[in-house]
C-alpha cells in the first residue's frame, strides 16, 4: 500500500466515513492509538487501564520527567517521617509490564485536525484519542510580591513537590527556638482540599518535639474547608486549639471537647478575621493580611492555581483557568477526540485529588476502549477518599461515591449522607484512620503506576 | 494499479460494513468518500469505480477471514464492561487491582465469596458494622450494585 495509516486516517477523517463506521473496526487487525499526555496519577493510570482492558490498543505515554514525584504524602518529608527518594515513582512497570510506550520529552506542538503533537526531541506522535493530564501550574504572581524566583530561594510552596519541599524541610529544622511557621492557604479551587490544613498540624506536631516554644498560624483567605470540623476536632486535642463557635454544631455531647484558655501552638485565622493574604515581603519575612501583618521565620505559601501549563498551551482551557469537558467521557468541548482529566479539568462535584484522577482515568479508560471499538461509553462512575491527618496517628477523611446527573450533565454526589470521619469516631477508629492512610499511600501508588 | 493502492486502506472500511450492513451501501458509501477525496479517481468511470470497489471488497474479505483468527493478539474488539466492573475499579485505590494486593491494611476483594462481600457491605451501609469509612461508601451504593460488585469480585482469582 502506498497510503500509510496516518495518511489514511486523514483521508478518512475528511470523509462522511469517519462517523458512519467504527475506527477500530476500519482497520480489523491494525491497532487503535491512544497517546496520553502527563504521567501523573491520571495519565499513568489512564495507560495502564487502558491495556488491562484491551492489549490490543496501543498506548503510549509523554511525560517531560522521567521520574514521577508524587504530591500525596510528601508533607511527610517536612517532619523526616519519609525522604524526598520515597516519593519517588518510575515508569518501569507501566512499560515491563503493560506494555505502554513511555516516551520522555515534552509536547511543543499540538495539531487537532491532523491528530498529532509535535515534541521537543523533534519527533512527532500521531493519535485517535489523546488524552491530557496535565495537574496544575501554580499562579505564584497572584500574590503580591511572590514569585516562583522567591519560591525556589526562600518562601517555597511546595504544592507541587521537588527541590521546593527539600528547602522546606530544611527551613523547619533550622528555624529559631520559639519561632513562627507561617502556612498561607490557597482560594478554592484549588489541589488536595485537606492538605494545606494537613501540612500545618504536622508541623505542630513535629514542633510539639523539637521546638515546643515554636508557633504554627495558617492564614486562610477561606472561612471553611474541606474536613474542618473533623480536622479542627484534631488540633483541639492535639495542640491545644480552642474550637471556633461556629464549629462546634453538630457535634454530640458525648464527644469531649478541649477547653484552652491559652492559645495553641497552632492558630488559624480564617477570611472573616483577616486571614485573606494580600502581599509577601522577603526582605522582612511578612505577609500582610486584610487583617494585619505577621512576621514569620518560615514562610509556606499555597498560591492559586489553574490547569497545567500545556492545557493552556493546546487551548485546553475557558476564561476560569481550567478545561471544560463532556462529563461522561472527559471530552474537551475546545477540541474533539481529547479527553482532559485529574486536576486540570471541570468536574463539578468531585474534588481536585489523585483519587478522584484515579477514578477519572479508568471511567475514560473504559469509555475509550468501548468507543475505539464502535460501542457506547457505558454509564461512569467515580469514588473519592481524601484521607488526612491530623496528626502521625489521628486519621480522617472525606469519602464521596460520584454519578453523571443526565438531567444537566453535571457531575453530583450520591445520597447525602455523612462524608467525614464521625464526630464520635472511637481512639481505634482515629488510629485506624491513620493506619489506612499510610497504607493508602502505598496501595494507591500501586493502582496508578505497578 | 494507482487507484487501487489507494482505494486499498478505505476498502478495509467497506469489508466490516459489508458484513453488517448492505454491501451495495457499503460500496457507495466508499466510492463517494473516494470521489471526494481522490483526484485520481476522475480517470475513471463512476460505474468502474465501483465495480472496482466492489471486487476490491471481495478480494480483502477473502484475504481478512482466514487470518482474523490465528493472530496471537485478539482482533475483535475487547469485552464490554461487566456488569458491577466500573463500580469495582473504584475501590482499586485502596483494594489494589482488581481487588489484589499485597498490603495487610486493606481487605482483599479478589475472590471473595459473593454473599460474604454482599452482607460486608450491607452491615457498613446500616451502620451493624462499625468502620472508619467504608460506612460512607457503602452509603453511596445501591443493593444491585453491591451485588454486581460482588460477583465481578468473585471471579477474580485472588
Amino acid at each position: 500500500m502506498s497510503l500509510n495509516r496516518r495518511e489514511f486516517l486523514g483521508l478518512l477523517g475528511a470523509t462522511a466515513l469517519a462517523g458512519a463506521f467504527p475506527i477500530r473496526s476500519a482497520f480489523a487487525g491494525a491497532q487503535a492509538h491512544v497517546v496520553i499526555i502527563g504521567g501523573g496519577v491520571g495519565g499513568a493510570t489512564t495507560a495502564k487501564y487502558l491495556r488491562l482492558f484491551d492489549p490490543a490498543i496501543k498506548v503510549t505515554l509523554i511525560e517531560k520527567n522521567p521520574i514521577y514525584i508524587r504530591p500525596y504524602g510528601s508533607t511527610e518529608v517536612l517532619t523526616g517521617h519519609i525522604g524526598m527518594e520515597d516519593l519517588h515513582v518510575t515508569y518501569d512497570a507501566l512499560q515491563s509490564k503493560y506494555g505502554v510506550n513511555v516516551i520522555i520529552d515534552e509536547v511543543t506542538g499540538f495539531d487537532p485536525d491532523k491528530r498529532n503533537v509535535s515534541l521537543k526531541g523533534g519527533r512527532k506522535v500521531s493519535y485517535d484519542k489523546l488524552v491530557v493530564s496535565p495537574g496544575i501550574e501554580l499562579l505564584y504572581d497572584k500574590l503580591a510580591g511572590y514569585s516562583q524566583a522567591l519560591a525556589e530561594s526562600k518562601i517555597p510552596s511546595g504544592w507541587i513537590p521537588g527541590t521546593q519541599t527539600q528547602l522546606l524541610a530544611d527551613q523547619l529544622k533550622a528555624l529559631p527556638k520559639g519561632g513562627t511557621f507561617l502556612m498561607v492557604a490557597p482560594p478554592n479551587p484549588y489541589r488536595c482540599p485537606p492538605g494545606p490544613y494537613e501540612r500545618p498540624a504536622l508541623v505542630a506536631e513535629w514542633l510539639q518535639k523539637h521546638n515546643p516554644t515554636a508557633k504554627v498560624i495558617i492564614a486562610d483567605p477561606k472561612d471553611k474547608f474541606v474536613t474542618d470540623q473533623t480536622m479542627m476536632l484534631g488540633w483541639n486535642r492535639l495542640y491545644g486549639f480552642p474550637m471556633p463557635k461556629e464549629f462546634l454544631e453538630g457535634i454530640p455531647d458525648s464527644v469531649e471537647i478541649q477547653q484552652h484558655s491559652q492559645p495553641g501552638i497552632l492558630e488559624w485565622i480564617p477570611a472573616k478575621d483577616g486571614g485573606t493574604p494580600v502581599s509577601v515581603d522577603a526582605e522582612t519575612m511578612t505577609v500582610t493580611t486584610e487583617g494585619g501583618k505577621i512576621k514569620a521565620d518560615v514562610i509556606n505559601i499555597v498560591p492559586a492555581m489553574r490547569a497545567g501549563k500545556i492545557a493552556s498551551a493546546m487551548g485546553l482551557t475557558d476564561d476560569k483557568g481550567w478545561c471544560p469537558n463532556q462529563r461522561k467521557t472527559f471530552e474537551s468541548t475546545l477540541h474533539p477526540h481529547v479527553h482532559v482529566i485529574g486536576d486540570a479539568c471541570h468536574a463539578d462535584a468531585m474534588p481536585k485529588s489523585g483519587f478522584s484522577a484515579n477514578t477519572q482515568a479508568k471511567s475514560l479508560a473504559r469509555a475509550l476502549v468501548e468507543i475505539l471499538a464502535g460501542r457506547e461509553a457505558p454509564t461512569p462512575s467515580w469514588e473519592n477518599t481524601c484521607y488526612a491527618l491530623a496528626g502521625s496517628d489521628y486519621g480522617l477523611y472525606v469519602a464521596d461515591v460520584f454519578e453523571l446527573a443526565e438531567a444537566d450533565n453535571k457531575i453530583q454526589r450520591v445520597g447525602k449522607f455523612n462524608r467525614y470521619l464521625r464526630l464520635d469516631a472511637t481512639p481505634a477508629q482515629i488510629r485506624m484512620g491513620a493506619v489506612y492512610q499510610q497504607a493508602w499511600m502505598k496501595s494507591f501508588t500501586e493502582d496508578c503506576f505497578a | 494499479m494507482k487507484l487501487k493502492t489507494i482505494l486499498l486502506p478505505l476498502l478495509l472500511v467497506s469489508c466490516i460494513g459489508a458484513v453488517q450492513a448492505d454491501e451495495k451501501q457499503a460500496v457507495e458509501k466508499v466510492a463517494k468518500a473516494v470521489e471526494a477525496t481522490t483526484p485520481a479517481a476522475e480517470s475513471v468511470s463512476k460505474d468502474e469505480l465501483r465495480e472496482m470497489i466492489r471486487e476490491l471488497i471481495q478480494e480483502e474479505m477473502a484475504n481478512l477471514q482466514p487470518t482474523s483468527n490465528t493472530d496471537s493478539k485478539p482482533v475483535a474488539p475487547a469485552h464490554a464492561a461487566k456488569a458491577g466492573e466500573i463500580l469495582a475499579h473504584t475501590c482499586a485505590g485502596c483494594h489494589g487491582t482488581n481487588g489484589t494486593l499485597e498490603n495487610e491494611a486493606f481487605m482483599p476483594l479478589a475472590g471473595m465469596p459473593e454473599q460474604e462481600f454482599v452482607k460486608t457491605m450491607l452491615d457498613f451501609r446500616d451502620g451493624a458494622r462499625q468502620s472508619t469509612l467504608m460506612g460512607t461508601v457503602a452509603n453511596g451504593l445501591s443493593d444491585e450494585q453491591i451485588r454486581d460488585m460482588a460477583r465481578y469480585f468473585m471471579e477474580v482469582s485472588p
